[in-house]
């Protein structure tokens, strides 16, 4: 199964319809879970809901053997956590898809580490999806252990002054 | 709760609804170690409190950027209320905006400030931590290419 994610804070209707026009030419053939967010498109050839449930979110995403998404933190950093390839589309400011372009960004830094496959744009994707059944992420070392040590000396020392 | 005996000592954690919030919380995931705890929170939006309630008090400022002159006003003017009222030893924050101005606030009445940029900023610090470079006593990025730009700004790893 594949599970599209968009977020649900701005519409990106583009992933969606470079997602569709993917199925239509055969380069998808595995069921998709769709959750689609403001945009209003609903696709024709797949299954979506406008938004889903954190609970019902983290199902589909464990459940997935690949993620199409676009290029959000908390997407890309759950994938990494679950060791699920994903394929990233990054939202852009000029279709009013985020006010900035810092998604694309994360997706050029996430691409160039190897944790992520990144389409710029729906060519791109078509191109992408195929590669990303043999996509074998590169394990992210986060290491939250260490800033909370950092902290830890920093209060340490607090504590001794006073 | 472990004081272990520095009660004295008043810490406070604080982010922004969303992103900044699920860094805060993997920091927090590791605070054991720490010889205080947070005594209370601040975040941006009343549907996040709601979530932090557990571990304790927990105040709201609300959303503002750089965009809405007049909503950083109301959050300056909540933020003030709660330093004075709670007058924090501490102040760890993951951002973004109006964490710093209340950072910032913080620091005027005697609080040291951790800054922890979010991962999210890979090639510079984030607005609001730019901001947070005048006042930061330990200021941490996620990516090495940041620290390498700013003398203060300190890498040891990534939240995520």
């Amino acid at each position: 199964m594949i599970f599209v994610t968009v977020g649900t804070s701005f519409p990106f209707d583009r992933l969606i319809y470079a997602v569709e026009a993917a199925v239509r030419r055969g380069l998808i053939t595995e069921e998709i879970t769709a959750q689609v967010g403001i945009g209003g498109y609903r696709p024709k050839v797949f299954t979506a809901v406008e938004s889903l449930d954190k609970k019902e979110y983290d199902r589909c995403f464990e459940k997935a053997d690949y993620i199409v998404a676009h290029a959000g933190m908390g997407t890309i950093s759950m994938a990494c956590q679950l060791q699920k390839p994903i394929l990233v589309m990054p939202r852009q400011k000029c279709y009013r898809e985020l006010v900035n372009d810092h998604q694309m960004e994360t997706a050029h830094k996430f691409e160039a580490l190897g944790h992520v496959l990144a389409a710029y744009d729906e060519e791109d994707l078509f191109v992408k999806i195929s590669r990303l059944k043999s996509f074998v992420p590169v394990q992210r070392k986060s290491q939250p252990e260490k800033l909370a040590e950092c902290v830890h000396l920093f209060l340490l020392d607090m504590v001794k002054e006073k | 709760m472990k004081s272990k005996g520095c009660k004295s000592l008043k810490l406070c954690a604080g982010a922004s609804a969303g992103g900044h919030m699920n860094q805060l919380l993997k920091l927090l995931e590791h605070s054991d170690l720490w010889p205080i705890q947070p005594a209370f929170y601040v975040t941006t939006l009343q549907a996040v409190a709601e979530k932090l309630e557990e571990r304790g008090p927990v105040y709201v400022i609300g959303e503002c950027n750089r965009h809405h002159p007049w909503k950083a006003l109301k959050t300056l003017c909540r933020s003030f209320r709660i330093v004075l009222k709670e007058r924090p030893d501490a102040v760890i924050t993951t951002g973004s905006m109006p964490l710093a101005l209340f950072c910032g606030l913080a620091k005027l009445c005697g609080a040291k400030v951790v800054w922890i940029d979010s991962i999210a900023n890979m090639k510079k610090l984030s607005v609001s931590g730019r901001l947070a470079l005048h006042f930061a006593d330990l200021l941490l990025t996620q990516w090495p290419e940041v620290a390498e730009r700013y003398n203060k700004a300190k890498y040891v790893g990534a939240l995520l």
